[in-house]
């Protein structure tokens, strides 16, 4: 399962792909959020959310999604699905996944927009 | 005020101008696009000859400090962009003064009369290259040769008009941002797609087309990539039989990232965020009438303006 954080306009996102074990824990997490949220649309520069093209089993009928700002947005055939994740969950977890992946400035970017009300 | 001194003679004193703040702004806007070559006064070789241009903020201005540059700082004359700013500046710039005193010695060709580009072409002609590259201040249909870019699969405009840009000529095109945000196109498109108005469905890089594609995201390295892919740093301006000749901005995410703008002709600025959709309004859901003030949430440094041509080559 392939993860991006989707932050940057010139040069290609940061990506990464979760382990069998991850995008367990990940479907656990989505499974867990209560249908719901307000969506908020992401700015055009700086911090737009995690967007994964292909979500496998981990929410089914859907295929892709996007969590930012504590909802996430999944596609599922022709509507989308809003889950209410108001402590950011998923949006934690990612960034601790990709962590290592991604250098410190562009971490300190997103957990800062985390934390932003 | 900004004043600039062409740091070239030995025996008589340099050439000095004293810029107003619009002026020196946009001085600065190219300092700080070269930033690599941003030294202290002292830096300079000591050779004889041009050895660069000297740049100090008068008056209790903030032009410099504003872009957080020193404020007295020397361009390299070493470098052949130092040689090409300088060399822009002469054209732009009337005649120069000195602050030193008179330079009236005898024999001396007055300052005002002396061919101060001739005297730095002559002077640097090995540093440069130029003869070997012709073409306008060094930026050559020579070394465009020399690009690999991407085939350029469309563009949004059929059409365009002419205008003046300052002492330019641009084409600008009407916002077309359909053309834009449909799948492939959203995703395998970015802002330098979108400000260079070629796509290639490459995620297009500054300097990839020519081997030099920047990676350190600072401002004069990106500039350093588009001119390589063939754009022109304004004020150079793009000759007729190059249309359309694209006005395009350019910031940084200092160490992080870099986004373009294009001029519509409806006088507003486009551009694409990354993957997303093209659009003419900034973060703050405001149509943007000029890039440098425009909300751009991370992308603080302003890094200039530049101009697309035909001869231009991404990808």
């Amino acid at each position: 399962m392939r993860v991006e954080a989707d932050l940057f306009s010139g040069r290609p996102n940061p990506s990464f792909t979760l382990d069998a074990e991850q995008a367990a824990t990940l479907a656990t997490l989505l499974r867990g959020l209560p249908a719901g949220g307000e969506r908020r649309e992401p700015p055009g520069l700086g911090y737009r959310g995690f967007v994964i093209r292909d979500t496998g089993d981990a929410l089914p009928g859907c295929t892709a999604l996007r969590a930012f700002h504590g909802t996430v947005s999944a596609e599922c055939g022709a509507e989308t699905r809003e889950l209410s994740d108001p402590a950011q969950t998923v949006e934690r977890w990612l960034l601790d996944v990709a962590r290592p992946k991604l250098t410190a400035e562009v971490v300190d970017v997103i957990r800062g927009e985390l934390s932003r009300p | 005020m900004v004043r600039v001194t062409l740091d070239i003679f030995s025996g008589r004193p340099n050439p000095v101008w004293e810029l107003d703040d619009a002026a020196g702004a946009d001085l600065v806007r190219q300092v700080e696009a070269a930033r690599d070559l941003v030294g202290g006064i002292a830096t300079g070789s000591g050779r004889l000859g041009f050895r660069g241009l000297l740049i100090e903020e008068t008056g209790g201005g903030q032009t410099l400090r504003a872009r957080e540059l020193p404020q007295l700082l020397r361009v390299s004359g070493d470098d052949p962009r130092g040689v090409e700013l300088a060399l822009r500046l002469l054209g732009s710039l009337g005649k120069p003064t000195t602050v030193h005193g008179a330079d009236l010695a005898p024999g001396l060709t007055p300052l005002p009369d002396l061919d101060l580009r001739a005297l730095i072409e002559e002077d640097t002609a090995g540093l440069t290259g130029r003869e070997e590259r012709g073409g306008v201040h060094g930026y050559s249909d020579v070394s465009i040769a020399s690009l690999n870019p991407a085939p350029v699969i469309a563009t949004d405009a059929s059409s365009w008009t002419t205008q003046a840009q300052g002492s330019c000529q641009i084409e600008v095109a009407a916002f077309n941002p359909n053309f834009w945000n449909v799948s492939p196109v959203l995703t395998n498109n970015n802002c330098y797609n979108y400000a260079t108005n070629r796509r290639t469905d490459t995620f297009a890089q500054p300097g990839r087309a020519a081997g030099q594609q920047a990676t350190t995201m600072k401002c004069a390295n990106v500039s350093t990539g588009a001119q390589a892919d063939g754009a022109y740093l304004a004020p150079t301006c793009v000759p007729s039989g190059q249309e359309p000749r694209w006005y395009m901005a350019m910031v940084v995410w200092p160490g992080v990232d870099y986004h373009w703008y294009r001029l519509q002709a409806e006088g507003y600025w486009g551009h694409k965020p990354g993957q997303t959709a093209a659009r003419n309004y900034d973060n703050s859901n405001v149509v943007i009438t000029n890039p440098e003030t425009a909300n751009r949430g991370g992308y603080r440094n302003f890094c200039g303006y530049f101009f697309a041509r035909s001869g231009m080559g991404i990808r």
